[in-house]
């Protein structure tokens, strides 16, 4: 199977990768997503299988794997963490999906107070 | 006497719409409680406009109609405002109405031309004509003697110039409080039958002209008496215009102290401004700096699930490389004992071995081949992979960013509630400074106070030195004058100019008891004061060692010490409060004219002793007083029980909006 080229996260994802840019912790809603990628593989790790997981849509923003991975180091990562991975880029769409939405989740229930508390 | 029965502001400062005080018909004292910047000075100010139609406000002169609407009501589209005063004077109810309203065909004011005020006064049910009014309000309040009826703690502080010799201050007050006890009677008096004498002196000149015996000697005093009415008409224009700029240098100074207030809250202005930017400044670093973080944040977040995986893939690792170890070490033994077997004899023991063992080692031999056979091509396989995949997670055990952020993220709320702080009280410092109007104007408006004040000095300088050679000739007039009438009177014998003679001689003798009956009265009324002031004083001072006050010719007032010597020194502020509130109760008992007493916030500097003191002597001061104070400036429950009866009424200014305040009865009233 080939892997993704570019991406696209689902709506909800979308507006908390925004939500979390604007708030000013991160420069751009991609940076917050790779965050989220990292938040999901930290906390939910068990709870999703990024080579099964589908997003329930595609409708956010349109990103090019360069401004995600620039360096590549995303892939190499994923393909560490999961062995048998070899279409990274779209298990880091479906982590950085999922994470966005637990995070969002969080933020529901408790605001946006800090990004600290997320790490 | 002048008693207030009540007052309605509509639309004036922050008073919303129409709100109305009413006070009692009874002897004794209101309060009026509010907290700053809720409009006491504001109404202390109403007060003064309703009954001279004019401002004081805190720039001074330059009053802006519009400024002076409430903000909410011109929000609404309601412009300028409203004050009815009702009182009451000699059995007669009158009403007083001031009012501001827009031109007709103007909806959006610019400037003052863009109002007309009315102003009207009816007595009963009858609207008195214009003079009427003016005449009314001259008898029942002089402006001149404003200072005695409606007065703060700065007004009071200013009764110390009493006591210093050549104070303007001084002088002007020392002159409101005689029209206050009616000294004019007495001055009026003597002005007046020195122009009788002045008109008998001249007929008796003019008879001496007339006569040939003392023609030359009548010329030359009629020429000097012309000379001596211009120089007495100067002294008058120049006193009358002296008194005029030590009023204008009063306003100026007045408002020079506003402008220093004003600079004030412009330089907090400025310092908060520039407070703010520098923390917004702060504030954006620090976000900058939690960007920065948050962008590789992601690592460290993986950080922990890298080192589980790893230790995970190590297990692996270690459990292949010990198979593929074991192999090797089993290889060299293995070949050990083959060597052995083939030679018959050990290297290790150095022993030969016989045929029997030989047997029983190719066996075992046989049987550990099978055991240490080492990796199969599938698990070095794996074991590559595993070890690539152990290099990559090695490289991949990032610290966490989590304390850092942490303390980005505490700075950033530090400085996030400072910056709010800072931008309340902005707001609270542009509220008060747009009370003060246009603040783009302001530093003009500084600059040419400076200059009307360094002018307005420099005028007063000039006056008195002209005043001073006015006197000095009209002295030096006079002795020649008196020389010559000596003269005149020795030569002349003639009927008609005896009779000149005797009738100026009586008119001197009148203008003399006038003379005379002034000192007289003023050192009776002195001494009047002097005592009611020392009751007064005694009773609020609280010091059983302070036992009397002495009067100076200005109105001054001394302390003595029980121990007599001379007067206590280096008053304290507290104390000049104490003094000029005596001074004040003194004046109204011992007045002509008696009216109501409004005061506003006095208590600042004193201590609670003194406070309750004062609001002891309160009903004392006036029949009527209205006394403006901040909540806490005095304990409300016991300036309540101090005046029992006497408190005839509360009311409270409530915050409704900061540019709406309600004035209310007070609910606490027990």
């Amino acid at each position: 199977m080939a892997d993704l080229i570019n991406f696209r996260l689902s709506k909800k994802a979308n507006e908390v990768a925004e939500l979390l840019a604007t708030s000013g912790y991160f420069d751009f809603a991609v940076t917050a997503a790779k965050f989220a990628l990292a938040y999901a593989i930290k906390y939910h790790f068990d709870e999703i299988n990024p080579a099964t997981y589908t997003p329930s849509d595609s409708d956010g923003s349109n990103y090019g794997i360069g401004s995600l991975d620039s360096d590549g180091q995303i892939a190499i990562l994923l393909k560490a963490i999961y062995p048998d991975c070899t279409t990274p880029y779209l298990y880091a769409r479906n982590l950085m999906v999922f994470g966005l939405l637990k995070i969002g989740e969080r933020i529901e229930n408790e605001g946006l107070k800090s990004i600290s508390a997320f790490l | 006497m002048l008693r207030f029965i009540s007052l309605t502001v509509e639309d004036f400062g922050p008073f919303k719409g129409s709100q109305t005080i009413d006070f009692t018909s009874d002897d004794g004292v209101t309060f009026i409680w509010g907290n700053n910047g809720r409009g006491k000075t504001t109404l202390l100010n109403i007060f003064r406009y309703a009954i001279y139609g004019k401002f004081q406000n805190r720039r001074g002169t330059n009053v802006n109609l519009t400024m002076l609407s409430n903000r909410e009501s011109r929000s609404e589209g309601r412009y300028g405002f409203k004050v009815v005063l009702r009182m009451s004077y000699d059995g007669e109810i009158y009403e007083l109405t001031r009012q501001f309203k827009l031109r007709t065909g103007v909806s959006r004011p610019t400037k003052n031309d863009d109002y007309e005020q009315t102003v009207y006064l009816k007595k009963g049910t009858a609207i008195l004509s214009s003079e009427d009014t003016d005449h009314i309000l001259k008898i029942i309040m002089p402006e001149q003697v404003a200072r005695f009826f409606l007065f703060d703690g700065e007004l009071l502080q200013e009764y110390e110039e009493l006591l210093m010799e050549d104070s303007d201050t001084g002088a002007q007050i020392k002159k409101s409080i005689e029209e206050i006890l009616g000294v004019p009677v007495l001055t009026n008096g003597a002005t007046d039958t020195a122009a009788v004498l002045e008109a008998y002196t001249n007929a008796k000149t003019r008879t001496a002209q007339s006569n040939k015996q003392t023609e030359q000697l009548g010329s030359q005093i009629a020429t000097l008496e012309a000379a001596l009415q211009g120089h007495n008409a100067e002294l008058e224009r120049l006193r009358e215009e002296l008194t005029q700029e030590l009023g204008r240098k009063s306003e100026l100074e007045s408002e020079q102290n506003q402008n220093e207030h004003v600079k004030a809250l412009l330089a907090e202005m400025k310092a908060l401004e520039n407070s703010i930017a520098e923390k917004k400044a702060r504030r954006e670093g620090l976000l900058s700096d939690i960007k920065n973080t948050t962008k590789d944040a992601w690592k460290g977040l993986i950080g922990f699930r890298v080192n589980e995986i790893l230790s995970d893939v190590e297990a692996e690792v270690k459990v292949l490389e010990d198979k593929e170890n074991s192999q090797k070490v089993a290889q060299h033994f293995l070949k050990e004992m083959k060597e052995a077997a083939s030679r018959k004899h050990c290297n290790l023991c150095d022993q030969d071995i016989d045929d029997a063992l030989i047997l029983k080692m190719e066996e075992r031999i046989k049987a550990l081949e099978g055991n240490y056979g080492g990796l199969t091509p599938e698990e070095s396989g794996k074991l590559r992979t595993l070890q690539i995949r152990k290099a990559t997670l090695e490289t991949m055990r990032y610290p966490s960013s989590k304390e850092r952020l942490e303390i980005y993220e505490r700075q950033l709320a530090a400085v996030t509630v400072e910056i709010s702080d800072d931008e309340r009280k902005l707001k609270a410092v542009k509220e008060e400074l747009e009370k003060h109007g246009d603040i783009e104007e302001l530093s003009t408006s500084m600059q040419n106070c400076v200059k009307n004040l360094i002018n307005c000095l420099k005028k007063i300088d000039n006056l008195k030195e002209g005043e001073r050679q006015e006197a000095e000739q009209i002295a030096n007039i006079r002795s020649s004058l008196a020389t010559l009438n000596a003269k005149l009177d020795k030569t002349a014998t003639g009927e008609d100019m005896v009779r000149a003679r005797r009738r100026v001689e009586l008119c001197e003798m009148i203008h003399n008891i006038f003379e005379e009956g002034i000192d007289a009265y003023r050192n009776n009324l002195k001494s009047r004061v002097e005592k009611d002031a020392t009751d007064l004083f005694v009773r609020i001072s609280n010091d059983p060692d302070y036992v009397r006050l002495e009067i100076n010719d200005n109105y001054g007032l001394a302390i003595y010490h029980k121990d007599g010597g001379d007067p206590v020194p280096l008053r304290s502020a507290g104390f000049e409060h104490v003094v000029a509130l005596a001074l004040i109760g003194a004046l109204h008992k011992n007045a002509p004219l008696r009216g109501p007493v409004i005061m506003d916030s006095p208590f600042g500097r004193l201590d609670p002793t003194h406070k309750e003191n004062i609001i002891k002597v309160l009903p004392s001061l006036s029949e009527q007083v209205v006394l403006l104070a901040y909540t806490h400036e005095i304990d409300e429950q016991r300036a309540r029980e101090t005046l029992g009866s006497s408190l005839k009424k509360e009311y409270r200014l409530t915050r409704q909006t900061s540019f709406y305040t309600r004035i209310e009865p007070n609910q606490e009233v027990k």
